[in-house]
């Protein structure tokens, strides 16, 4: 390559990358036309721009960013007025700029005068033009920057110092193999160190230190190298989503969130179809006329966010709207009108229901075909392709307000910080981001802190009850060595659920590259993905939604239920389930249960009517939890301790005496009253009926039985 | 004549053969990791030179005794629909050449789970009966 065309590439890979910003200033723009600052970022890029082409000698790109920058400059001092059709022409510009810049590419010239509808519209507007102020200046101004005389050594000290940050393209399968070679690199490092081990104190193990440092920085290298922030895909939708609704007569305002995430490129390139196809149908059927938002009181703008982030070793990417939203009963009825469905079927399916029909193949709503986003074929095609990635979609939307989109796709070979856990031997990644803490039990803590009542093991952290899972308890594998010393849990927090998980010991943090699981691990569920260890051996990467799963830590989906009977703002809620003296099912909320406790029968008292017992220097009063909650029957005769529930009320702590504690669940409790009874309400949980007593209500009940 | 090569192994009692250009490299004594909950057949999984393989135990597969320990045997590398896989055999034997006219059908009497893997039984010589094993026919969904 000679010098000119190096200076060439640097100036078309700069050109690109400032003309992607430059678009998405322009439609920046349109909200804030009269921002300085804006308008002097947009001026500068068309103007280095033009600079570049008066040195290379590009001379029909230069005219045609002088054009732009004619217009910028009457718009920056006030002589010209901001309207959408100014933005429109700067737009066409962009692209007339990045057709010169393709045959400049491919030629090494600039090709044919630029497009004259391009110069005729920009013309247009600066004809609209008030007088300049100081013609002669501006003419200076520009002068300066064209000659390539007089601004020459400037500008090729300002192409050469470009080369330090731009970069070079590289083909993927370059990348792969450099990857593969990687990984072969530490696995013959890891056996030079177990011969280094042999040999104290030789020259071998200052050269495998030296080795596996460097190797440890080449692999980090080749794995960032791999990396795309999101943004290189959602960026570019700001402008698709403008002329997409500008073709329509329609306003859009496109919102941008965690463009930075970076994944692997064929992730981001799973997710650019996906996206476009979403952000058509959006504009398309999603976002109303401004009349009709007008009429709606609805801001004529219609809102498009697309916000990523990232959990757990999977990205999530919400598309959200604030459009019409998807009417459920209509999507029913298209699909039983297209014979997807009988309409029996529909009939049996709740409003989340009928949503996921959009994703059946041969489904269109809209009642016309449009040229954007035709018929029919879609949202089946987005599925299917995120699921090719391993990845999925879901749907919720409310009629009149709007819909979102939730795509979830893997990182596959991202790397995820992680915790190591040790566990009978083996070594296992918990990803980081959600790991809030490691906690090291004593005996002490663990025999006041932690309560163990029938299958429930429950800590007490700080206020909360978080339920242990023994990890290898849950993998069926022997624990190496019991801990009567104590024992260590990692506490995560996974999609608003903590819960910890007690392991033999955590090590030092690593980045877990992930490596997608074979296909008949997968279907365990509580891996997500495999990673390889600085000693070169396999370590599976702990799937938290799915381990917590397995535990019955939470529940996988609230059961279902018909529209009609949802709560008014249906919640997760954390749920203790236990079986009252009686023999029948109950349910505490977690949030005013304070602790679990097993009292020995000789601490009951009686006092005033009910039992008590001493309790951090006070009286709790206990309510048994049996049919009628005031009985004051003694607990059953033969049982040496009682398991009290010590919950919070506004008459201080109380305490529920239960026959055993059974679980901790979450979902979406379904309540309905219990007949007769205040204080109760039957709730189905985790598929399980149990009545969710209300202790506020006990205990008025209480003091008024007194 | 064109004769077909099978490399063999002893699985158990049995002696198994595959086609020589099925196997990618065979190797011994990996570090392989153990994954927990996972189907009996599977092993765990392991490292080869940046590519995650899944280890599958022929002796499971093919409804063998389990072995009393892992100590000399050898992983037959494979790839089967779309994944790699290391099938864990106890001894490695020669490569042996047959005659595909001399193939006979897996009888009946054997269990319909192993039999699925296996397309034909070729007596070698005077010696052992040779079990021919098809990778493709759900050595992966074996495991599930």
């Amino acid at each position: 390559m000679t010098e000119d065309d190096e200076i060439r590439q640097v100036f078309l890979e700069e050109s690109r990358e400032g003309l992607d910003q430059l678009e998405l200033d322009l439609v920046e723009l349109e909200s804030r036309p009269r921002d300085p600052e804006l308008l002097g970022q947009i001026y500068r890029s068309v103007h280095s721009i033009k600079g570049t082409c008066g040195f290379l000698g590009y001379d029909h790109l230069g005219a045609l960013t002088h054009r732009g920058e004619d217009v910028l400059d009457a718009l920056r001092s006030g002589r010209l007025e901001f309207d959408p059709g100014i933005a429109t022409s700067l737009l066409r510009l962009v692209d007339g700029i990045r057709v010169s810049l393709d045959t400049i590419e491919r030629t090494d010239e600039d090709g044919e005068e630029a497009d004259p509808k391009i110069l005729a519209a920009l013309d247009e507007h600066l004809l609209r033009c008030a007088p300049e102020p100081d013609a002669a200046d501006a003419a200076d101004a520009t002068a300066s920057v064209v000659s390539p005389l007089q601004g020459g050594s400037g500008q090729a000290l300002d192409i050469r110092s470009g080369l330090h940050e731009s970069s070079i393209r590289v083909d993927v399968d370059v990348l792969d193999s450099l990857m593969d070679l990687v990984g072969e690199l530490v696995l013959v490092r890891g056996k030079v160190g177990e011969l280094a081990a042999e040999e104290e104190g030789g020259e071998l193990v200052a050269c495998y230190r030296q080795l596996r440092r460097v190797s440890g920085e080449l692999l980090e290298s080749v794995m960032r190298a791999r990396l795309q922030p999101v943004g290189t895909v959602t960026r570019k939708f700001p402008r698709i989503a403008r002329d997409l609704a500008a073709s329509m007569d329609k306003q859009i305002k496109v919102e941008l969130d965690g463009e930075d995430i970076g994944v692997d490129r064929a992730v981001n390139e799973a997710l650019a179809d996906a996206l476009v196809h979403l952000v058509r149908n959006i504009v398309d059927h999603g976002i109303e006329p401004p009349s009709e938002r007008l009429a709606e009181g609805k801001n004529p703008d219609g809102r498009l966010r697309i916000a990523a982030s990232h959990e757990g070793g999977r990205v999530h990417v919400e598309v959200s709207d604030d459009g019409r939203g998807i009417d459920p009963q209509r999507v029913a009825s298209r699909a039983v009108s297209s014979g997807l469905l009988t309409r029996d079927a529909a009939d049996a399916l709740d409003a989340a229901g009928c949503l996921e029909l959009i994703f059946l193949p041969g489904l269109s709503t809209k009642a016309s075909v449009t040229s954007v986003s035709g018929r029919g074929v879609g949202m089946d095609a987005v599925r299917a392709n995120l699921e090719r990635v391993g990845g999925g979609i879901e749907v919720e939307s409310e009629i009149g307000r709007g819909t979102v989109f939730r795509i979830d796709v893997p990182l596959t070979l991202a790397i995820i910080p992680c915790v190591v856990a040790h566990c009978a031997g083996a070594r296992y990644c918990i990803p980081q981001a959600s790991v809030r803490e490691v906690v090291q039990l004593g005996p002490d803590e663990l025999r006041d802190a932690v309560s163990e009542i029938g299958s429930a093991r429950l800590y007490r952290l700080r206020g909360g009850l978080v339920p242990l899972l023994d990890m290898a308890e849950q993998f069926g594998t022997p624990r190496a060595t019991p801990s009567p010393d104590g024992i260590t849990a990692v506490i995560v927090d996974y999609e608003g659920k903590r819960f910890g998980i007690v392991v033999d010991a955590v090590g030092d943090p690593v980045e877990a590259v992930v490596k997608p699981l074979t296909r008949s691990i997968r279907s365990i569920r509580v891996f997500s993905g495999v990673t390889i260890m600085s000693d070169g051996q396999a370590a599976l990467i702990v799937d938290l939604d799915g381990l917590a799963d397995a535990a019955g830590v939470r529940t996988a989906t609230p059961p279902p239920v018909a529209p009609q009977e949802v709560l008014p703002s249906p919640e997760l809620a954390s749920m203790l389930l236990a079986t009252g003296t009686g023999g029948r099912s109950l349910a505490v909320a977690m949030s005013s249960v304070w602790r679990l406790e097993r009292v020995h029968r000789d601490r009951l008292q009686r006092g005033g009517g009910i039992d008590v017992i001493d309790y951090e220097d006070a009286l709790l009063p206990l309510f048994r939890l049996d049919d009628d909650i005031a009985a004051e029957s003694p607990p059953a005769v033969g049982e040496q301790h009682v398991d009290v529930i010590v919950c919070d009320s506004s008459v201080g702590k109380v305490g529920l005496v239960v026959q055993s504690i059974q679980d901790v669940v979450s979902g979406q409790p379904v309540p309905s009253p219990v007949p007769g009874q205040s204080g109760m309400a039957r709730l189905e949980l985790d598929g399980r009926v149990a009545d969710l007593l209300d202790v506020e209500a006990l205990v008025a009940v209480a003091e008024l039985t007194r | 004549m064109t004769t077909r090569q099978y490399c063999t192994f002893a699985v158990g009692e049995l002696m198994v053969g595959i086609a020589v250009e099925r196997v990618r490299e065979i190797i011994s004594d990996p570090d392989v990791t153990p994954v927990p909950m996972a189907p009996p057949a599977v092993l765990g999984v392991l490292n080869l030179r940046g590519e995650i393989v899944t280890v599958i135990d022929a002796r499971r597969c093919l409804g063998v005794a389990d072995r009393d320990s892992v100590d000399g045997t050898s992983h037959v590398i494979i790839e089967t629909e779309g994944e790699t896989v290391s099938l864990v055999v106890d001894t490695q034997y020669e490569v042996a050449e047959v005659d595909p006219a001399s193939a006979q059908p897996v009888p009946e009497t054997i269990r319909a789970d192993v039999r699925r893997l296996l397309s034909a039984i070729h007596e070698l010589g005077d010696g052992p009966l040779m079990l021919v094993l098809e990778p493709d026919h759900g050595l992966t969904a074996a495991t599930t």
